[in-house]
């Protein structure tokens, strides 16, 4: 998929370029013991138009490298298809001296690693926002603390399907070439100065929408969590309350802003 | 609810396997030239190297399993294992990883990507060797692993309960193992009770019944034996009998009677799906 990018001419004078400013960002581990497994990473550019965010899965050999990876590659070029996969694909293998593993290591590695991918990307035009999203990290547009929109899931019940990830196994990225799947893993909204938009992995996901769905507070105190120490403590009492899945959580808080320079 | 707890490294779960290493395990499988015990244990060659796998990242061996394996038959009950992993019966999966008795270098047949076959080499660990011999010494492997449960709940409260894998072909030869398996089935950590799943294996050609739901459609006595002795499937086991494609209810209980080939593999594949790994 290539971002979308309309005509400047078409837009009225008035606007303004808009920029990403990272207003809060915090992942807390699944196992607070060991925080260097933290398998969820993000990204962005260095002019702050995209923003990606992966979460890579558990039973996975190096779901963290490959998260990483491809948080980078997407802040780096957001035209997202089938070569870009195949790219980073190549880059995770290169970084893998396969002889040198021991057989678990190698049949692990065979297995291959998964993740999914959430990008966020401010079009040239300045008032669209694409975003693209692999598997179930979450999107949420918020104006005014009203919530516009959330992608890809609109209910908490859909984060129990079995996401389709991104692989470093060819075989298992033939998703990717189902005609559907470009329009069905992509939309577009319109963002203005002040926008939120939260960026989560499942866990917070799930919660924030069933938070939404039930008209109860989730949304409000995730715009307002001002330190990761409130965050952490937020996701183990609901953690503790089996209110939240036991799994490395992680959230994004971006404002659109208009970019002053 | 029962069944959910998160399996991690700070509260693992254990897969206890038991083993019928019987004379009549030497029998031919039906439209095999592998005995019965050669079969399981290849079966349970590859159940480890799977369990090992899904615990393998890059970083190292997580010890999300604690895996035994009790066999019994001409010398009572004993740990079927061997070497480093023979001084206890349940073993953390890192020092399964690192202690196969042996690895044997097979080759396999894997798509060539271009329509054809190509032959590959693929080293295979072996832990748990083949024997059949003697007799069927069911209520002391079950004593057994009672035993070794009944500690294993005491130190690992919080964690999902243990699955017992048994395989049999016949019947006990020192007494009614029934009570017994109701005794194992009552160890419990706060998120369960221990499940205890059967595998009938034949040596026969004919229909096996997978994960029934009542005594009904078994044959015999013993059948219907080794159905009272089995857990009812949790729902997420449900779940993966159902991918499986066997028709399966929630009074279905995990037992596999008259099983042949692809349903010993079957068996193996569904009893060590534990929830999900964290």
């Amino acid at each position: 998929m290539s971002t979308s990018s309309t005509s400047v001419l078409a837009l009225p004078s008035s606007v303004k370029p808009v920029r990403f400013q990272v207003d809060f960002a915090a992942s807390i581990p699944k196992d607070a013991t060991a925080p260097t497994l933290n398998e969820d990473a993000w990204a962005h550019n260095d002019c702050r138009t995209c923003v990606a965010l992966s979460d890579g899965a558990s039973e996975s050999f190096d779901s963290k490298s490959w998260a990483r990876l491809l948080v980078h590659q997407y802040a780096e070029d957001q035209r997202f298809n089938g070569e870009w996969v195949a790219r980073a694909v190549k880059t995770y293998m290169s970084q893998v001296d396969f002889d040198s593993l021991g057989w678990a290591q190698q049949r692990a590695f065979d297995r291959g690693s998964y993740a999914t991918l959430l990008g966020l990307t401010l079009a040239e035009n300045d008032v669209d926002m694409d975003i693209l999203a692999v598997g179930d990290s979450l999107a949420v547009h918020l104006r005014d603390g009203v919530v516009l929109d959330t992608y890809p899931f609109t209910r908490p019940e859909q984060f129990e399907a079995r996401p389709k990830l991104l692989s470093t196994k060819a075989a298992s990225n033939t998703f990717l070439a189902e005609s559907d799947f470009f329009g069905s893993c992509s939309k577009t909204w319109s963002v203005q100065d002040g926008d939120v938009v939260l960026a989560v992995t499942d866990a917070v996901g799930q919660w924030l929408l069933s938070e939404y769905v039930n008209k109860t507070h989730g949304v409000e105190i995730l715009s307002k969590i001002t330190s990761e120490s409130d965050f952490s403590e937020l996701v183990e009492r609901l953690r503790a309350e089996h209110h939240i899945k036991l799994d490395d959580s992680t959230l994004l808080r971006l404002l659109v802003v208009e970019d002053e320079k | 609810m029962a069944y959910q707890a998160p399996i991690q490294r700070s509260t693992p779960t254990a897969f206890l396997f038991l083993v019928d290493q019987s004379g009549s395990m030497g029998d031919r499988m039906a439209g095999s030239e592998k005995t019965k015990a050669q079969f399981v244990a290849d079966v349970l060659n590859r159940t480890f190297t799977d369990l090992v796998t899904r615990c393998t990242k890059a970083d190292g061996v997580r010890d999300y399993f604690d895996i035994g394996v009790i066999g019994y038959g001409g010398s009572g009950s004993i740990n079927g294992l061997s070497g480093a992993l023979a001084t206890q019966v349940l073993n953390p999966i890192s020092a399964i990883e690192a202690n196969p008795s042996r690895i044997e270098d097979r080759k396999r047949r894997v798509d060539d990507g271009a329509g054809g076959l190509i032959e590959q080499n693929i080293k295979f660990p072996v832990w748990f060797e083949p024997r059949a011999d003697g007799g069927t010494p069911m209520c002391d492997a079950i004593r057994r692993a009672g035993e070794e449960l009944a500690v294993w709940c005491d130190a690992h409260p919080e964690s999902y309960p243990p699955t017992v894998l048994h395989v049999t072909d016949g019947e006990s030869t020192d007494g009614d193992p029934e009570q017994l398996a109701e005794a194992l089935r009552q160890f419990s950590t706060n998120d369960g009770n221990v499940l205890l799943l059967n595998l009938h294996v034949s040596s026969r050609a004919g229909q096996p019944i997978s994960f029934p739901a009542g005594e009904g459609a078994l044959p015999d006595q013993y059948a219907k034996l080794l159905f009272r002795m089995s857990s009812q499937l949790p729902a997420h086991l449900v779940t993966a009998v159902q991918d499986k494609g066997h028709k399966v209810s929630h009074e279905s209980r995990g037992y596999i009677f008259n099983a042949e080939a692809g349903e010993i593999v079957d068996f193996f594949d569904i009893g060590t799906r534990a929830s999900q790994l964290r």
